[in-house]
């Protein structure tokens, strides 16, 4: 009856009619959708008879779309359309008195439920970004709760998990831009201490006595710790003053530059990060425990009717890649993510050698009256300096001279592919097609990476909830692992204060990298983080994959180490992520950490870190 | 002449503007599918050179691209079609098929659709390799014929 009627109505040339009918006659009941004649309304559409300001086309458009499932374009197309024909330019701008008069309550919620959604306006060229793009959708739903309250738990539910998106996007941006850092106070604490004699012994000292030294340059031996000078001059004394504050800004273990570059860039990040998009791409494989990269099953079973020695040369060149690949990240991560001083990390690309010149500017800034602190502050201002000078090369060397490296190798792969084609006939242009798209991947994923290497901004973050920094850990580790959905995480209800965000997250992340990287991958990990007797427990259950008398022996090592204070293990990489987290909990929220990791005999690994969190729980 | 190069992979992007810059040609860019297709809404061009494959947004530090457009370019030409735009439309692009396992065109079968869409202005499809100059002389030719 209802077909018929419309059908009716486009007889008679009542177009409007039939198109108002046709939607409310849906919006009442969606069962009637197959009554609708969509092909006759949509070809009086396409004749443009409709002022495009109707609301029901694009509604009748998107109906469409729901049934047929093809050609979103004409549900874009339309929604732009009406837009432009109100003369706005946001869906938002609809909340306004002569819209909400204009049109019937149900189609104007229908259009701003359904259609003004994310992938929508995705399409539409008056959204720029993802962020305007979330926003935009933030304020629809803002609007829908007043326009329609009865069901404004749904919208309030969206507006609520778009909110989550945005505060885990700010998180990682935090975070990422929190990646360099130097504890200042703490290095300058320890100094004052131990620099006081030397320097007022320096400050006692006058050159016009002194025979001047020759140029000199500052020297750290394999332990880290500076060569003793012996010559009695002035200038000697200056130069070890400042080869002690170079070495603790750069080196120490509990406050220096490299051991964050060691927890927050070259642990499982950096290595992590770009190995991953090869990964996922199926571009390289692991070595075997004969350090031989294992065959590149992938490829090996796409083209498995491929049975001559084509097949093997493709193999054969992936596992080259793979070797490649992999010698570039290592190079990148221990000879150029270094901290270069005179003798040591030569190729190092933050350079904190000094000129003869540099040595004599500082010197020359410093009187009489200078106190120990500020002739720190000097040296330290100058540091920073040199710090920030290399982090704008470390940018740009990244986005290009690495990159090309990484595009040089991806191009020299389908070089080859293309030898092998054209040797014995066949054809391998898949594999050339994913090289490609790595090559832009690549240079997305640079840019990002090149972000970290930022000075620390003072922005003070406000009091956050633990299971905020795990659903940002988890969101960093989807880039470096597929099967993040294995950790379970079971977080009570605890506040923090702001200050400790940047260290908690980077426990979290250690914690669950490691449960990642060593746990068994058929099985779940499960991270408890709960407050017990005022301390703040971080407890991991897995199943372990090794033996169990090696385990063992790792853990003891690891739980000895810690004990005895060996903090060399934290500037490594390789290893688990312990010691980081102990060096984190010591040093940067600086308080005592009790770490427990045990294995029974049915492989059941439990590790547990616990720390007095009572000041900083809020 | 007035041109545009819409274009994601900066390598690629820069090649093509030497390519122009030879021949005296200042080009534009703009690197995703919703920047370049409202730099062309906005402004006039003679001739706009078109990646297929495209990310949705402009790629930002910490926030995401959106979709990535396997038929970017593809959607620019319809855009062009609808908004009439007179600006002239080479697609370069690097691949020689697209799509998903099921879904794959080749470069011809792509060729074709395109031709079936009757775009007025799409003048043709080039495939970039990045170790030939093929490229560039199949770039030179319809330049020539275009122009």
């Amino acid at each position: 009856m209802a077909e018929f009627y419309i059908n009716s109505l486009i007889d008679i040339a009542n177009y409007i009619e039939a198109l108002r009918f046709s939607v409310k006659l849906f919006l009442k009941n969606k069962n009637y959708l197959v009554k609708i004649p969509f092909h006759r309304l949509l070809d009086i559409i396409d004749s443009n008879v409709f002022e495009k300001s109707l609301i029901e086309i694009p509604i009748i458009q998107f109906i469409h779309f729901e049934l047929i499932n093809i050609d979103i374009r004409r549900v874009s197309y339309a929604f732009e359309d009406f837009l432009l024909a109100q003369n706005i330019s946001l869906p938002s701008e609809l909340e306004n008195e002569m819209f909400i008069n204009k049109y019937e309550k149900s189609m104007l919620v229908f259009f701003l439920e359904n259609i003004c959604i994310q992938s929508v306006l995705e399409d539409y060229v008056e959204i720029q970004s993802y962020e305007e793009n979330r926003n935009e959708r933030k304020r629809i739903c803002e609007f829908l709760i007043r326009l329609n309250p009865e069901n404004s738990k749904c919208y309030i539910n969206e507006i609520f998990t778009l909110t989550q998106e945005q505060l885990i996007n700010d998180g990682m941006k935090r975070i990422d831009e929190s990646r360099i850092n130097v504890d200042v106070e703490s290095i300058k604490l320890s100094l004052n201490k131990k620099l006081l004699p030397l320097f007022e012994r320096y400050t006692s000292l006058s050159y016009s006595n002194i025979v001047d030294n020759e140029y000199f340059t500052l020297y750290i031996d394999e332990e880290g710790i500076p060569f003793q000078i012996t010559e009695n001059s002035k200038k000697n004394i200056f130069h070890s003053m400042v080869t002690q504050v170079v070495t603790m800004f750069g080196f120490d273990s509990r406050y220096g530059l490299d051991v964050s570059l060691s927890t927050k860039i070259r642990h499982g990040f950096l290595v992590g990060n770009i190995r991953e998009i090869f990964v996922k791409k199926n571009l390289v494989t692991k070595k075997d425990s004969n350090d031989t990269y294992v065959d590149n099953k992938y490829w090996r079973d796409k083209y498995d009717t491929y049975l001559g020695a084509d097949i093997v040369k493709i193999l054969k060149l992936l596992n080259n890649f793979s070797k490649d690949i992999d010698h570039h990240l290592m190079h990148l991560k221990n000879n150029l993510l270094r901290i270069k001083t005179d003798g040591i990390n030569k190729e190092g690309l933050f350079d904190f050698t000094f000129e003869k010149q540099e040595l004599e500017e500082m010197e020359s800034a410093i009187i009489d009256e200078t106190s120990l602190s500020v002739f720190l502050d000097i040296i330290i201002e100058k540091l920073w300096e040199k710090t920030e000078h290399d982090l704008i090369i470390i940018r740009e060397k990244i986005t290009h001279e690495i990159l090309l490296e990484f595009h040089e190798l991806i191009g020299s792969l389908i070089a080859n592919i293309l030898k092998v084609e054209s040797e014995f006939y066949a054809d391998f242009h898949e594999i050339r097609n994913v090289l490609n798209e790595t090559k832009i991947l690549l240079q997305n994923e640079f840019l990002l990476i090149s972000n970290w290497f930022k000075k620390p901004q003072d922005s003070i973050m406000p009091d956050y909830k633990i299971s905020y920094v795990c659903e940002i850990a988890l969101e960093f580790l989807k880039k470096t692992f597929a099967r993040v959905d294995y950790i379970e995480i079971n977080v009570d209800d605890i506040k923090l204060s702001g200050s400790t965000f940047k260290s908690i997250f980077f426990i979290v992340y250690n914690i669950l990298h490691n449960a990642l990287k060593y746990g068994n991958i058929n099985e779940k990990s499960t991270l408890q983080i709960y407050i017990k007797d005022n301390e703040l427990v971080f407890e991991v259950f897995n199943k372990s994959t090794e033996d169990i008398s090696v385990s063992r022996e790792k853990i003891s090592t690891i739980l000895n180490n810690i004990e005895k204070g060996n903090c060399e293990k934290v500037t490594k990489e390789d290893g688990t992520g312990f010691y980081k987290i102990n060096n984190i909990i010591r040093n940067e929220i600086k308080l005592l950490p009790k770490i427990i990791i045990s294995i029974d005999d049915e492989y059941n690994y439990n590790s547990k870190i616990s720390f007095e969190i009572g000041a900083f729980l809020k | 002449m007035k041109t545009i190069i819409i274009e994601d992979y900066m390598t690629k992007f820069n090649e093509i503007k030497q390519f122009f810059k030879s021949k005296n040609i200042q080009v534009e860019g703009k690197h995703s599918y919703l920047s370049g297709l409202k730099e062309i809404i906005v402004n006039k061009y003679d001739l706009i050179i078109l990646d297929m494959s495209l990310p949705n947004y402009d790629i930002k530090i910490s926030e995401r691209s959106g979709k990535e457009r396997t038929y970017g370019g593809l959607d620019i030409l319809h855009e062009i079609k609808r908004r009439k735009i007179e600006s002239k439309v080479i697609i370069i692009t690097q691949f020689d098929s697209f799509g998903e396992i099921g879904e794959k065109k080749s470069l011809e079968q792509l060729r074709l659709e395109i031709k079936s869409h009757n775009f007025e202005n799409f003048k043709g499809l080039i495939h970039y390799d990045a170790s030939s100059n093929d490229w560039e002389k199949e770039l030179g030719k319809l330049l020539k014929e275009c122009f």
